[in-house]
């Protein structure tokens, strides 16, 4: 699959702009712009929350409050003016839905366009999927299946009213609601999201999935996803993200936390496709993201993949905190800028428990006029005794306007743990061009077969659909920046 | 509380600054820059925890002390050189006795004709031009108020000066003493080391401290290579325990030039040391190898820049840190290669042993790209020694203690087996042997 044939080539040279940026008219029901606390409360109220909800949106709220907005990340852009955001937007619906046959076909036929499986008629993988349209959960598929393992996968608001003793425990106790600005104040706002919970000895049966878009030009989007896995449980979880093109800039601040107890396994992939702007840097999404995981039973495993190519500027650093022992963290991650876009993107791995492990591969490749930053932290603490990490961060740079960046932090207080950290940054081979176009491969195939082998590494770690998604997705964005 | 903190610290230097009883050198080039140093005094800022170059090193030991200014007249005898001294440069030692020339202990024969070393004042209109060249327009520390402080105070300049197309044969050797005999003492040590067309040489800068009583050091060099010089910096950092050693080493690279810099940082309680390459021409080389022993409650930090500003060139750093006792390391290894530096080639490495259960490391190698066609990487690794390679001495009859010295001993040679001063390696490989116990006879120095 990685190979492109010529009708796909002629395809997508064809849409070489962005993809999926089409916007489906709606109507909406809007909130006023601008943050306070009757805004809280109203977000609130109309999702009938119950009074600890309230407090703990508060609490951020007054939090956020007295915090500043970062500015140690490697990118510049324009402050999000924060009193000119609509911090709530859902397509205005009706109550609740049993099936899908009640969702609005307009949202229908905007996923249909997107590509998403949501009719479980036309399902040819066995993808349940919780799609988020701008803050609003619209429709979770195959949860009767589900709920038959006893897994419990629904938007987050649904958990809140019907599990709300899970969410009380471990809802902000990976991420403190004080954890940074853009966790604060989704803490504070955010809308929906998703919510699993795989009980003690479970596998879950397929792969979850959740698929985010932001449709309305002035809503920021503020999802909360929650994965628990209980003791020997097993899931696998997908995200994908796209926006429509506008020329403002949208923010996304989401929040992921994820908690694996005794020998539990969360896989977490993500396929971030946001509108990046234009060729000349107009618009885009700001993805301020904060994703971190606990693994906090010992032997638990907790692997975050990611493959970033959208969003005007990004910064995200998936964590995973070793806690239990002889438990393991993995991050594999291929971040591609282009025009004008900017990644400052990267992990961290924190080290507590006996003979933890982790593992770090991270791809960057920057075209055009874009900058691209690995910014990592591998922590062993001193009781993290014959602990390991392994570090590779490999940087492309295509075109002499671009620049590759690499931030790693590494610390360690304890004599019987090794890291291991090692970096580079080349230009895509002349000669491997040369000769992939004298096999009768044009310039861009060649490119895009290269770049396929450069990222191989963590497309592997993607489940397959989403491999093809991701590789598809590189060959579109990196269509004529080369020449 | 936490604001009166802050607002000791914020103004510890100009504090210090204002007590100074300056001596002026009377060179022209000196006392511009140091006309231009005290311009800014009210914005030296004095670095916090909050700072992110010094978020992992503590400047309390220096703020929490009161230093007085080092006497220019203090009674250094040639015995407490002794140990140092080096035979390859009997014929061209700068003795500096608390940032003063002093011409009795220094030893200055036998320079091929145009070639000086020696303080700046007094020195021939050759240097004097190059002064007032280069002089302080190296040492691009923006804003860094230990550098403008040393520009401030000193009170004389070490300086090298090597003639177009001399080859100096012999190291030279530049010895700065501090002496914290009777009292705690601040002093400074400047040294400026000019390289002109297609010179060559070897020029070694030492630090010893004498006495029991804490002292605070800022060093600043400046070394400048005109086109196809070729010039060797080492910098031995063998300061008592009680010192507190700041420092900048700077280098101005001309077009094919070659620049090799080796640090070795054995002493003091607190040493800080910034490194920085400009690498302002094409087809020029830099290395930049450090050697780190901490042990005890010692802290060192190296926060080093390369900056490719042209293309065509190389570099090389490798930073080898061995961490025991209580010692904490901090590394920053910066690389740059700016927008249109294509072609360059860079590689650093990092390794760091850390052998105890209260010692730390910190390191942050980081490259900054700017240009396509590069070939940068950078490796860091934090560990122990192989446990095969214990076992196999062992199974030689090698005692686990002293297997695990052997090898310690080995992996610090890396770095010092590249100085090309047999007598200097001779009593850094002691040096290494003490630190990690290991026992070695003169004989297998190599």
């Amino acid at each position: 699959m990685s190979r492109l044939t010529e009708a796909e080539a002629v395809e997508t040279a064809a849409s070489r702009k962005y993809k999926y940026g089409f916007t489906t008219k709606m109507e909406y029901e809007e909130f006023p712009r601008g943050l306070n606390e009757d805004i809280i409360r109203e977000i609130s109220r109309r999702k009938n929350e119950p009074e600890w909800m309230l407090e703990f949106r508060l609490k951020s709220f007054h939090h956020w409050l007295t915090m500043e907005e970062p500015d140690w990340p490697n990118v510049h852009y324009q402050k999000p003016n924060y009193d000119d955001i609509i911090y709530y937007s859902s397509p205005k619906e009706k109550p609740k839905k049993d099936s899908l046959d009640e969702v609005d076909p307009d949202i229908l036929e905007t996923y249909e366009k997107l590509g998403i499986p949501l009719h479980e008629q036309k399902m040819l993988q066995n993808v349940a999927v919780d799609a988020v349209f701008d803050s609003v959960s619209v429709a979770t598929t195959f949860k009767k299946k589900l709920a038959e393992a006893g897994v419990i996968f629904c938007s987050i608001s649904e958990a809140i009213q019907d599990h709300p003793e899970l969410v009380k425990k471990y809802m902000g106790s990976v991420i403190p609601t004080n954890d940074n600005f853009f966790a604060a104040l989704n803490s504070a706002v955010f809308s929906d999201g998703s919510f699993c919970f795989v009980p003690k000895g479970v596998k879950c049966p397929m792969e979850l999935s959740t698929y985010f878009r932001i449709n309305n030009p002035d809503s920021g989007q503020f999802e909360r996803t929650l994965i628990i896995a209980e003791e020997g449980a097993e899931v696998s979880y997908l995200e994908g993200c796209t926006a429509p093109m506008f020329d403002t800039n949208q923010l996304h601040a989401a929040v992921v936390e994820l908690v694996a107890l005794e020998d539990a396994d969360i896989k977490y992939s993500t396929v971030q496709n946001w509108y990046p702007g234009d060729e000349n840097g107009v618009g885009g999404i700001f993805n301020f993201v904060t994703k971190r995981g606990i693994c906090k039973g010992d032997r638990a495993k907790i692997s975050w993949t990611q493959v970033e190519t959208g969003s005007a500027v990004t910064w995200k650093y998936p964590s995973v905190i070793l806690k239990g022992d002889n438990s393991v963290g993995e991050f594999y991650s291929v971040a591609l800028t282009n025009d004008y876009q900017q990644a400052d993107t990267g992990t961290k791995m924190i080290h507590l428990g006996k003979n933890t492990r982790s593992t770090i591969i991270s791809k960057g490749i920057s075209a055009g006029k874009s900058q691209n930053s690995y910014r990592g932290l591998v922590k062993i603490g001193k009781k993290a005794h014959g602990s390991r990490n392994y570090s590779v961060c490999d940087s492309m740079l295509i075109g002499s306007e671009c620049g590759a960046h690499t931030f790693p932090f590494i610390e360690s207080s304890n004599n019987t743990s090794s890291i291991e950290h090692e970096a580079t940054t080349s230009k895509i081979g002349e000669d491997q061009i040369f000769y992939l176009q004298q096999r009768g491969l044009d310039e861009e195939q060649a490119i895009s077969l290269i770049i396929n082998g450069f990222c191989k590494e963590v497309f592997k770690e993607l489940p397959l659909e989403f491999a093809v998604e991701a590789t598809k997705l590189l060959s579109i964005k990196l269509e004529g920046s080369v020449g | 509380m936490e604001q009166a903190v802050q607002f000791k610290q914020s103004t510890y230097l100009k504090d210090l600054h204002e007590n100074v009883v300056k001596t002026e050198t009377g060179v022209d080039a000196v006392e511009q820059a140091r006309a231009a140093a005290v311009l800014n005094v009210d914005a030296w800022s004095f670095p916090t925890p909050r700072t992110e170059d010094w978020r992992q090193t503590s400047l309390k030991p220096l703020y929490q002390q009161d230093f007085a200014q080092a006497a220019i007249d203090s009674e250094i005898l040639a015995s407490d050189l002794e140990h140092i001294r080096l035979e390859e440069a009997s014929e061209a030692t700068i003795v500096m006795v608390n940032g003063k020339f002093h011409a009795g202990l220094s030893t200055i024969r036998s320079l091929p004709d145009g070639c000086y070393a020696g303080s700046a004042i007094g020195a021939p209109a050759s240097v004097q031009t190059a002064l007032g060249k280069q002089f302080s327009k190296v040492a691009r520390y923006d804003k860094d108020a230990f550098t403008a402080f040393n520009t401030a105070i000193l009170s004389d300049v070490a300086v090298v000066y090597v003639a177009k197309e001399v080859k100096v044969e012999n190291p030279i050797h530049i010895i700065n003493i501090t002496d914290a005999r009777t009292e705690n003492v601040y002093s400074t040590a400047r040294v400026f080391i000019y390289g002109e067309r297609h010179s060559d040489a070897t020029i070694v800068e030492d630090f010893i401290g004498l006495g029991d009583n804490s002292y605070f050091n800022t060093a600043v060099s400046e070394t400048v290579l005109e086109d196809e010089a070729h010039i060797t910096h080492v910098k031995v950092q063998r300061e008592t325990r009680k010192a507190i050693h700041i420092s900048r080493v700077a280098s101005l690279l001309g077009r094919g030039s070659n620049y090799n810099s080796y640090t070795v940082s054995i002493g003091a309680q607190l040493f800080r040391n910034e490194p920085l390459s400009l690498v302002d021409a094409e087809n020029a080389h830099a290395t930049l190898d450090g050697l780190v022993l901490v042990d005890g409650n010692q802290i060192s930090d190296t926060h080093s820049s390369l900056d490719h500003m042209k293309p065509n060139c190389t570099s090389h750093q490798l930073h080898k840190v061995i961490a025991n006792g209580s010692g904490h390391s901090v590394f920053n290894g910066k690389i740059f290669v700016r927008k249109d530096s294509q072609l360059i080639d860079a590689f650093q490495e990092n390794r760091n042993l850390l052998l105890s259960e209260n010692a730390n490391v910190f390191t942050k190698p980081q490259l900054e790209i700017f240009a396509d066609d590069v070939k940068c990487s950078h490796g860091a690794t934090i560990g122990q020694l192989s446990e095969d390679e214990l076992f196999y001495l062992q199974t030689r009859g090698i005692s686990r203690g002293d297997a695990l010295q052997m090898l310690t001993y080995g992996y610090a040679l890396e770095v010092i087996e590249n100085i090309p001063v047999p007598s200097l390696r001779k009593q850094l490989s002691f040096a290494v042997a003490e630190f990690t116990g290991a026992k070695i006879e003169a004989q297998d120095i190599v």
